[in-house]
């Protein structure tokens, strides 16, 4: 994997934010006597197995590998994440967050998913520089947080092809009373970057500009969002040459290919409406999302994403219903089917491939709180897989639609 | 496998059972007498416990104070203004904090601890038992079981 060049933008945010936690007197800091440095944390342990053969279960296209059948595997759900938060004043504070969990290589190295100076002048805006996350969805601000969400996963179909959802940037949030209610309008940008991987256990890193923003109305249980992103990311070294070789067969379609591939960057365009209920025992949330991208490259696909909860006491049994679904077709570069051409058909299908996430799963599932710390979590999901990077397809008819059953045990922890 | 995970699935069903704690007596929010505050709405409170927006109707900006955990005021109060339970809550600020939204409310150990900060300062809240209320503090809402 070749080294990111977030990598050092995020060496820069942390030092940066080093020499701030320093160069602030202590006497600086005023809330009433609080603490100046709160230690938190957060993980899960996951054990996931499922029925088909030939399949490896991964939550998102970041993961490796993937659980397989018959097999309980403790990677696919499990993860730990500490965060430390600073009170360098009443308006100032930094906060930075690391989280190790399974990436594309298979390795646990740990990230620091944020780091960041937050400002807040007033009660009604609040400003943020560093490495910060863009969330977007309803009601998973912190998607690697187990126990702040019902399922044992954020569902696969709507959040797996975001592998890391944190920008090296900033944002702006503004908060509002208009009526009984409030509006919070939140702007981002900066850089961004994401882990695949593939099934030939190669990885790749995508970086690009993310910018973006998130409409909410709130009135008591009722939180409605608009969101809007734009991604721009890098195309990748081996492009010009794959569209250098398309163009030298003289075949128009091959060459049609190639005009729609050789950009030195792509750009996807995402919108998210949805809305969520979260009153006293019951919870219920709506999520639609599409994303239009303009290339063959890029993803091309809408969502939908219905979860409903009522809790019992200390149960909360669910249910969920999750799909995704590509727009077009994959097709090749068009060039007839002779050895020599077959791996430039090939390449531009494997490209289609690497965004592709058409399935739909069902979820049952049951949340039981040990205390106000810790949860535990089971769940069945089944999933019906038409054509999907989200997993892993080694069966020996790979690539044709399947049915698969899931079934998680999870604990979740928050300290 | 499918077997053993619904068999699993129904003896949790029905296993379920109501275990919210009645309440007994009713909680009241309550301000500093100089904050410029003679009431507050039910939606008010909310937003200022939760996180969502921390400013007082005289302008101020507003500073929610929690009880400790343990403390059977602080379940109540939560049960009362939003029918959450410890949990819930829990759950609700571990999303927000780890995501860099908002913290939650600054905690100290029980009620005297938060009337003693009341009536120091002018832009705290905090919730109390209906009978700790001291003459030091004015009661802006009345939250009954």
């Amino acid at each position: 994997m070749r080294p990111s060049l977030r990598q050092g933008t995020c060496a820069a945010v942390i030092s940066t934010l080093a020499i701030l936690f320093s160069a602030i007197p202590r006497a600086q800091a005023q809330d009433m006597g609080a603490d100046r440095f709160t230690f938190r944390g957060f993980g899960s342990v996951g054990a996931t197995t499922h029925d088909t053969d030939g399949i490896e279960y991964r939550r998102n296209t970041g993961q490796g590998s993937g659980a397989r059948s018959g097999e309980v595997d403790f990677a696919t759900d499990s993860l730990l994440g500490l965060q430390v938060d600073a009170r360098l004043s009443s308006k100032l504070d930094v906060v930075v967050q690391g989280v190790t969990r399974q990436r594309a290589d298979d390795s646990w190295r740990p990230r620091f998913s944020q780091a960041y100076l937050r400002f807040s002048p007033g009660d009604s805006l609040v400003l943020r520089a560093g490495r910060i996350g863009y969330d977007i969805y309803l009601l998973a601000e912190s998607r690697q947080v187990g126990y702040s969400y019902l399922p044992v996963r954020p569902s696969p179909e709507f959040y797996g092809q975001i592998t890391n959802d944190d920008i090296d940037g900033l944002d702006v949030a503004w908060t509002r009373r208009i009526g009984r209610g409030l509006v919070k309008a939140r702007v981002f940008g900066g850089d961004g970057s994401g882990e695949l991987a593939f099934a030939d256990r190669s990885t790749s890193d995508t970086i690009g500009q993310v910018y973006g923003g998130t409409f909410d109305y709130i009135f008591r249980g009722w939180t409605a969002r608009v969101a809007l992103v734009q991604f721009n990311y890098d195309a990748g070294a081996d492009i010009p040459l794959l569209a250098g070789a398309l163009r030298a067969t003289g075949f128009p379609s091959a060459a049609a290919v190639a005009e729609d591939l050789d950009h030195r960057s792509y750009r996807s365009d995402g919108v998210q409406v949805g809305v969520a209920y979260d009153d006293g025992p019951m919870l219920a949330q709506v999520m639609y999302g599409a994303v239009d991208s303009d290339s063959i490259a890029g993803p091309d696909f809408d969502k939908l994403y219905a979860l409903c909860g009522y809790r019992l006491g200390k149960w909360t049994p669910f249910a969920s219903f999750a799909s995704s679904n590509d727009r077009s077709e994959i097709h090749d570069a068009g060039l007839p089917p002779i050895p020599q051409l077959a791996p430039l058909n090939g390449a531009v299908v494997q490209i289609q491939q690497a965004t592709r996430s058409t399935q739909h799963t069902g979820s049952l599932g049951l949340r039981y709180d040990l205390n106000p710390h810790i949860d535990f979590k089971f769940q069945v999901d089944r999933t019906h897989v038409r054509d999907s990077s989200l997993l892993f397809d080694y069966r020996p008819d790979a690539g044709t639609p399947f049915d698969m059953t899931v079934i998680t045990a999870a604990v979740d922890f928050v300290f | 496998m499918k077997r053993i995970a619904l068999a699993v699935l129904f003896t949790m069903l029905t296993a379920a059972v109501h275990a919210a704690e009645p309440a007994t007596a009713s909680i009241v929010v309550v301000v500093n007498p100089h904050s410029g505050v003679d009431k507050l709405t039910k939606d008010e409170i909310i937003d200022i416990f939760l996180g969502r927006y921390r400013k007082l109707p005289s302008g101020k900006m507003a500073l929610p104070i929690d009880v400790a955990e343990a403390r059977p005021e602080r379940a109540r109060f939560y049960q009362l203004l939003v029918k959450k339970s410890p949990s819930e809550m829990s759950s609700y600020w571990a999303r927000l904090v780890f995501s860099g939204q908002t913290s939650p409310p600054f905690q100290v150990p029980d009620a005297n601890t938060a009337l003693e900060l009341v009536q120091s300062s002018p832009n705290a809240i905090a919730y109390v038992d209906r009978s700790a209320v001291t003459a030091g503090v004015k009661v802006v809402f009345e939250l009954e079981p």
